[in-house]
């Protein structure tokens, strides 16, 4: 496409989005009144004729051609008025040609100026209706009172009505997520102004497609189902799940639902019963809708069927689920008679038994995905039940995972055709005469469905299941079904307030067009239904979703954009007392400026890439914390070749902050990142958790890490379940390294291969915590499976065979009062790492048996087989894990029991190194003999082929208790802080670690860079810890998370002073205002050397205020915002930079500072 | 297929894993009781063993010391009484884990004994200790010229005028643009002449140097 070309190709496209979204959706709509609820379908809507389409719809009508000709469409649905064309030979319009209809357009539209060669591109409004099969306009909203919704039968079968009115369900399963969120988001949490503005957009595009219901699962409170009623006609199904996903019952969240346990069913009947007393006289309810698919969930553990044949198991407890719908149901029609009652089942399983248990059943309903044809489905319910049908879920998603690209037209045309099957079902039309209508799944994309909390504003295209009546994108053995992609609308990203844009697809204009019928028209036939949707041309419509779609993405087609700029400028006052660093004792002023600029690079749709560069301006000198990430910029002070001083005052102005990319194939996905975070491999067969987390959060900027780097490769269809990451620094201070793993199910169980091989020996670590660990080479393999409410997991790891022949020392205790080696008490063994020290293995059982959870765990680790620390969570929030290191043996057990709102979680750890570690013991040289007896040195990570530190002897008891009314996102969670919903949760750790015997020595890293091992470690010493967090959500905008904690502590390094420290800290977040603040007693300083060198402070403070442009999000730090921060230290001996003052020993010194900061991000 | 073939390798793997844990070598668990270090003669294993910054030391399985820390105090009882060899590796091991001028210092001083102790058994040997000796001095020169030691009673001393002069009594020349003087007190220093431009280390070999071998027999 030439440059001149593709300009008009992009103003035609806008121009069409300008006209199809800025607009009422299309011309006819144009002039319809916003109040009156659904609008009345034009007289005369254009050029489209009755002319079958192509595909199934031309299929169809040719299959009724015969009966149809003469009386169809060239007479009744065919043209109306003085149109010349007649039925099926009505030309389209063409480009450059100009349709007289169109030209004239309703009064409000030649404003818009288009261009007539785009008008003549404008897809056709509609099948053109005689008035006597229009959609009737649906009577004024009431405003009191309760809709009267029956069931009509009679001998030509069952309609829906209300108020007496025929009502087809032109049904749509809504909810309202914004990008970034998941299914812990609600709307009706929201400000009254924002849930307004978000229904205000929603709704109307529903309404105008012709939707006069939506299903909503309960949480929606009453007001809003009258409002969105009121405002536009449009009827809530109110669902309500029965469990599907589990259920809090007295407290307890219990998933699966057990439908066979007497007191779940008590209390999910209760809850229904409120549930319908509060809502059945609320206006614009149209019905009460049961489950949701709950038949395939029916995997409960204990219980009568559980004895039962596995083959006999699923109708066993089916009987179970059926009959507590079937009193439900009873209950509901003894407390509401003007609301009929369905159920959302999966397809037509157990029909039988829905017959038998469930007779007072008024509209049977299911989720169905058969594709473009729901075969004999409306039959079949005729057969078994007499009652009326209504789809609560079908359709199509709008992504071909065959050829890895969006196709909205399939989408299009499944729900096309599944909506003409309804419509030839319903009443009176000689067919099975039981359909009442559907809701079509779904109103907008979910980026949350796949994998639920990961990704969340990553439009995944994975997909999670196979169905192979999707013919247009199926492959046999290969999953197709895109969960993300199944909205009638594509999604924009949110704006602060959760706000976003729709971008209608396909199926939103010819579902619009679809509606403009109305099936319970006298003279409705079936060859008029066949007709008017056979006139129906999905390409047409797709034009419109085409201009969506550039508006969408203009920016992103560019190949370059700049994604965001920030802009960070501080300033820090600051000054001291009795600090050996002369100058620190004075009142300083100085400044910083840093600024970021982002770019987005989108090549095509399979590529994205993104990089953050960092551009420093000036750079204080004074802060008191004197590493953070602009410091690289600091002026510095070099020798030149002559021996002379040289200072260069600007030097590393720029740096890359942050990049990463994404290439998606149909077969792999490959990401490369650098400096952005990594989850861990843990939830997918990493038993020994060889692959670390890697956000790292402040820290990764504070020591100005490298890391991670690296790439990660993530097979799909024949290669689903290969992982594969290769990088210099995959995790901070990592070797360069390449892990592979194979991880997938095999029947009931699965399973798992890893294997990790380092290239090479990194030399350095910057700080203490991201010591490089020795060369390695690790091979695991993992096993597990569930057995009922029992999971058995078992893993083997081989690992550090490039220590195999690595000297070592290790010592044994000497008889009492015997010889021993240097009269140290033990004998002094030399020894060589061999193939068998290589060797571990690992096993875990959980029991899941609500409210009661326990798991018991075992391994053993040879002497260099290191894995990583675990990172998953089992069962709850415990913090004390057996070591990830080699050279121990360990067993750990904990139990946890709910209880009403609480959780009690004990926890025990009994923990053993193989060789334990070195004492110290100096050498001697006896000048009469001649021999040197070597002495000891704790052993250590730079020089030794294991040494011990996290695997120290251990006997740990740990005890949490955690008070949570909202279950479903426990206070242990990591991103608790920002999701706990419920008005106050708690949670207390306390923990206890009996350590009989020391540690090996750690590594330090000098100011100058430079690694070293301390010549020992901690020694033998009692470890205690508490912990207390708390939630306290006083309203919607005003939250308030607390930590306090208090306990004991050793240093890294070989200062064996014992450290007892405590504090507060916490975040106080009050719409735009936030308040950060912490104070500490005792403790260390921020940074990895204060524990190294065991440098605690008396006292630290520290307060920060700020006010921001928009609320802030929780685990974002950086936005637009001004504030001002006040920090404070007192220090003492143990205080790295104290100066003690001669004339009074015990005066303590100070270090304060205030800094002010403005934060504008763009 | 493709899920049969990496099942397969998948086993083929674990089996390998399997077999390679019966294939070791007996290996022997000692107890250690010390080291007759005065019995120990010199190897020569590499020509930049105990020159600063090599740590070859710490892989010669000739050093009793390579796995050892080596006391402040017991360094300086092995330097006295340990002998040439014993101290040699004491104090190459020293400087390999803790680069200072009195550990290059000292090492050069034991490699200066062993060449001209007569413990060598063949003129090359003598040869290549004397080269290694000097290259040592050199290196107290080039990289800690400020090193001081101590006497027994806390004086300090200057490392550098003896390392000159150490060089000097090997019969080699100083490399660099080094040249011994007195101070006002009458003490020997050395010091640089600036503005020379003749290399100023002996490690690595000097350009024109390379491939030479003055000891070659």
């Amino acid at each position: 496409m030439n440059p001149t070309r593709r300009v008009e190709w992009l103003a035609s496209a806008l121009s069409l989005a300008l006209l199809c979204t800025a607009a009422p959706t299309s011309a006819q709509d144009a002039g319809a009144d916003p109040d009156a609820g659904v609008p009345e379908a034009p007289a005369d809507a254009g050029s489209a004729t009755a002319e079958p389409a192509e595909g199934e719809g031309e299929g169809q009508a040719e299959g009724e051609g015969e009966t149809a000709e003469g009386e169809t469409a060239e007479g009744e649905t065919g043209v109306e008025g003085d149109t010349p064309e007649a039925g099926g030979d009505t030309p389209e319009p063409t480009a450059g040609e100009e349709d007289p209809d169109e030209e004239s357009g309703p009064p409000d539209e030649p404003s818009l100026q288009v261009d007539p060669r785009i008008r003549a591109r404008i897809p056709p409004p509609g099948t053109r209706l005689p008035p006597e099969l229009q959609r009737p306009p649906a009577p004024p909203p009431r405003t009191e009172g309760p809709q009267r919704v029956t069931v009509y039968r009679d001998d030509r079968g069952f309609k829906l009505q209300v108020d007496g009115n025929d009502f087809m369900v032109l049904g749509m399963n809504w909810s309202y997520v914004p990008i970034g969120e998941n299914y812990s988001y609600s709307l009706w949490d929201q400000s009254e102004e924002i849930i307004e503005e978000a229904l205000n957009n929603e709704m109307e595009l529903l309404r105008d497609m012709g939707i006069n219901a939506i299903r909503v699962y309960v949480g929606i409170p009453q007001r809003w189902i009258t409002w969105i009623y009121q405002n536009y006609g449009i009827y809530t199904i109110l669902n309500h799940s029965m469990g599907r996903y589990g259920h809090n019952i007295d407290g307890v969240w219990r998933a699966p639902t057990n439908y066979e346990d007497g007191r779940t069913r008590e209390v999910i009947s209760e809850e229904i019963n409120e549930l319908v007393e509060q809502y059945r006289d609320t206006p614009g309810l149209l019905m009460w809708l049961l489950g949701n698919e709950n038949n395939y969930g029916l995997f409960w553990a204990g219980g009568e069927t559980e004895d039962l044949p596995e083959e006999a198991q699923g109708e066993a407890r089916a009987r179970f689920l059926y009959s507590l719908f079937g009193e439900i149901i009873d209950n509901i029609h003894e407390r509401d008679p003007n609301h009929p009652v369905a159920i959302a089942n999966g397809d037509l399983q157990y029909i039988e038994l829905i017959r038998e248990l469930a007779p007072n059943l008024d509209i049977m309903g299911s989720n169905v995905y058969r594709g473009a044809s729901s075969r004999d489905l409306f039959d079949r319910v005729a057969e078994v039940l007499d009652v009326p049908f209504v789809y609560t879920e079908f359709g199509a998603d709008a992504w071909n995972a065959r050829e890895g690209r969006e196709d909205d037209m399939a989408q299009a045309e499944v729900d096309l055709a599944l909506w003409q099957e309804i419509f030839e079902h319903a009443y009176g039309l000689g067919r099975a005469q039981n359909a009442i209508g559907g809701m079509t799944f779904q109103w907008s994309d979910g980026w949350w469905k796949y994998r639920q909390t990961e990704n969340l504003d990553v439009h995944d295209r994975t997909a999670s299941w196979s169905n192979a009546a999707y013919q247009s994108d199926y492959q046999e053995g290969q999953n197709n079904m895109n969960e993300e992609w199944f909205g009638i609308c594509a999604k924009g990203r949110p704006d602060s307030r959760g706000i976003f844009r729709l971008y209608p697809r396909t199926a939103y204009y010819v579902l619009r067009d679809a509606y403009r019928l109305d099936p319970y028209a006298e003279s409705i036939t079936l060859q008029r239904i066949r007709a008017h949707f056979g006139a129906i041309r999905p390409r047409d419509a797709s034009t419109n979703y085409a201009a969506a779609q550039a508006m969408n993405r203009i920016d992103e087609l560019e190949m370059v954009r700049m994604a965001f700029m920030r802009v960070d400028l501080d300033t820090y006052t600051t000054g001291g007392s009795q600090l050996n660093d002369e100058p620190r004792n004075a009142t300083r002023f100085d400044s910083t400026q840093s600024f970021y600029f982002g770019f987005e690079l989108q090549p095509n749709q399979r590529m994205r890439a993104n990089l953050t560069l960092n551009v420093l301006g000036n750079v204080a000198q004074n802060p008191i914390n004197e590493i953070f990430y602009e410091n690289r910029g600091i002026p510095r002070t070099f020798a030149d070749v002559e021996g002379e001083e040289v200072t260069l005052a600007s030097i590393d102005r720029i740096a890359v902050y942050q990049s990463s990319f994404r290439w998606e194939e149909s077969w792999f996905q490959l990401d490369g990142y650098y400096r952005v975070g990594q989850n861990h491999w843990g939830y997918d067969g990493d038993f020994f958790n060889l692959v670390p987390e890697t956000h790292y959060g402040p820290n990764l900027d504070l020591f100005n890490a490298q890391a991670p780097i690296g790439f990660t490769f993530n097979g799909r269809r024949e290669l689903e379940g290969l992982r594969v990451a290769f990088g210099p620094e995959l995790w901070w201070g990592a070797n360069p390294t390449i892990i592979a793993m194979y991880h997938r199910e095999i029947g009931p169980w699965e399973f798992s291969l890893m294997h990790q091989e380092d290239f090479a020996q990194r030399d350095a670590g910057q700080t203490s915590s991201a010591v490089p660990t020795p060369q390695d080479r690790r091979t695991t393999i993992y096993l597990s499976r569930t057995f009922g409410p029992l999971r058995i997991e078992i893993g083997g790891i081989m690992a550090g065979s490039p220590r195999v022949g690595r000297e070592y020392q290790a010592v044994r205790d000497a008889p009492e009062n015997g010889p021993s080696y240097l009269g140290s008490g033990y004998y002094v063994i030399d020894d060589q790492i061999r193939i068998q020290d290589t060797f571990g293995a690992k096993a875990r059982i959980r029991l899941d048996a609500a409210p009661f959870f326990w798991y018991l765990q075992g391994g053993y680790r040879g002497l260099v087989a290191d894995g990583g620390w675990d990172a998953t969570t089992t069962i709850t929030g415990w913090s004390m894990k057996e070591s990830g290191q080699g050279n121990h043996w360990a067993v750990s057990t904990g139990a946890a029991l709910n209880i009403g709102d609480f959780q009690i979680a004990p926890n025990f750890l009994v923990q053993q190194p193989l060789e334990g570690p070195l004492p110290q013991i100096n050498d001697f040289f006896d000048r009469a003999t001649g021999i040197y007896y070597p002495g000891l040195n704790g052993r250590n990570q730079l020089q030794d082929p294991f040494w011990v530190r996290s695997n120290r002897e251990t006997y740990g008891f740990e005890l949490l208790i955690a008070f949570d009314p909202t279950p479903s996102t426990w206070m242990w969670a990591w991103d608790n802080v920002a999701r706990e919903d419920a008005p106050f949760a708690a949670f207390l750790d306390l923990s206890y670690r009996i350590h009989p015997t020391s540690q090996d020595a750690g590594v330090g890293v000098s100011a100058e860079g430079f690694q070293f091992a301390f010549p020992t470690g901690a020694p033998a010493q009692d470890l205690y810890d508490a912990r207390l967090r708390t939630v306290f959500n006083f309203s919607r905008d005003v939250r308030l998370v607390n930590t306090a904690y208090f306990g004991n502590g050793q240093a890294n390094g070989d200062d064996d002073r014992l450290v007892f420290r405590g504090g507060i800290e916490g975040r106080l977040a009050a719409e735009r205002f936030v308040l950060n603040y912490f104070f500490r007693i005792g403790d260390w300083g921020p940074y990895d050397y204060y524990r190294d060198f065991n440098q605690t402070f008396p006292f630290q403070g520290m307060v920060d205020m700020s006010y921001g442009l928009v609320n802030p999000q929780w685990f974002v730090s950086s936005y637009t915002r001004f504030g001002v921060r006040g920090t404070f230290r007192a220090l003492d001996a143990n205080s790295g930079r104290y100066q003690p003052d001669p004339s009074d020993p015990d005066a303590l010194g100070t270090e304060w500072e205030v800094r002010t900061y403005v934060q504008l991000s763009l | 297929m493709y899920s049969s073939l990496f099942d397969m390798r998948a086993v083929s793997l674990v089996a390998l894993l399997v077999l390679a844990a019966g294939c070791e070598e007996d290996i022997e668990r000692r107890y250690r009781f010390g080291t007759n270090i005065t019995g120990i003669q010199f190897e020569f294993f590499d020509e930049n063993e105990g020159i600063h910054p090599s740590d070859v030391v710490l892989t010669n399985p000739n050093n009793p010391f390579r796995n050892h820390p080596i006391g402040a105090e017991t360094k300086f009882e092995i330097l006295a009484s340990g002998g040439n060899a014993g101290a040699f590796y004491a104090w190459a091991t020293l400087l390999a884990a803790i680069p200072t001028g009195e550990h290059q210092f000292f090492t050069a001083v034991k490699l200066h004994d062993i060449a001209t102790s007569g413990e060598l058994e063949t003129e090359e040997e003598v040869c290549r200790v004397t080269l290694m000796a000097g290259r040592g001095y050199q290196v107290v020169l080039d990289e800690f010229p400020d090193s001081v030691s101590f006497l027994e009673d806390g004086t300090p001393f200057y490392l550098a005028p003896l390392a000159y002069r150490g060089i000097e009594s090997l019969g080699l020349e100083v490399q660099g643009d080094w040249v011994l003087a007195v101070d006002a007190n009458g003490n020997d220093v050395v010091t640089r002449i600036a503005g020379s431009d003749t290399p100023r280390t002996m490690f690595p070999p000097p350009p024109e140097l390379e491939g030479f071998d003055p000891c070659a027999p």
